[in-house]
């Protein structure tokens, strides 16, 4: 299990929400919405991409981030 | 491999336009330290397996363009208001000129009056001409 706390003033909830919903095919997420962070609880990771997963899910989230900026 | 800036050096805008550009060869992560001195915490881990010199390497270049970064928000922030003005100049183009006034010299006129002669008809213009066109071609013929 892996839990990520994304700052909401450095990530926007919606970029979160998109990447969660862009891999939401490969992991099991639980989002919780704080004061100040978004959390993202990842189960379940999809075995061929574990190695990469959450580099890469953490970086699509960054990436998202630049619509709202 | 950890950066810790100081937004009051680094402006955030800067920091994450950074991390954009080096988004494909870096993992990154990042995460506020709220403190006195407010910092963002970058967190890098390069995609491929990098020696420890091409990691300072990408690190030193990640700075750099960084500080580029940096100088290109404040350029942007000091040039703000002349861009603003260059872009509605272009957008409103040439503002009419206060001493022409479009409707005085018609004042006199009366409507029947036709000074661009809108009201001939087409015929009347062309029409000769047509005719002399014509007849043209066939004395050519």
């Amino acid at each position: 299990m892996w839990n990520l706390k994304f700052n909401n003033k450095l990530y926007n909830r919606r970029a979160v929400k998109a990447a969660v919903s862009a891999y939401a095919h490969l992991a099991k997420f639980i989002i919780k919405n704080t004061k100040n962070y978004t959390q993202v609880e990842i189960n379940d990771i999809d075995q061929d991409f574990k190695k990469v997963f959450v580099d890469e899910f953490a970086n699509y989230a960054l990436w998202s981030n630049k619509e709202w900026l | 491999m950890k950066i810790e800036l100081r937004t009051k050096i680094y402006p955030l805008e800067a920091i994450l336009s950074t991390c954009y550009l080096f988004i494909d060869s870096i993992y990154f992560f990042l995460d506020l330290d709220a403190g006195k001195d407010e910092k963002v915490v970058v967190s890098l881990k390069p995609k491929k397996k990098l020696s420890d010199r091409q990691i300072e390497l990408l690190k030193d270049s990640f700075m750099n363009e960084l500080l580029y970064s940096a100088l290109r928000c404040i350029v942007s922030k000091n040039n703000k208001k002349i861009r603003e003005y260059v872009v509605a100049r272009a957008l409103y183009s040439t503002p009419p000129d206060s001493n022409f006034d479009l409707f005085s010299s018609d004042e006199k006129l009366d409507y029947r009056d036709d000074p661009l002669g809108i009201a001939v008809p087409w015929e009347d213009k062309y029409g000769k001409n047509k005719k002399v066109k014509k007849d043209n071609v066939e004395s050519k013929v």
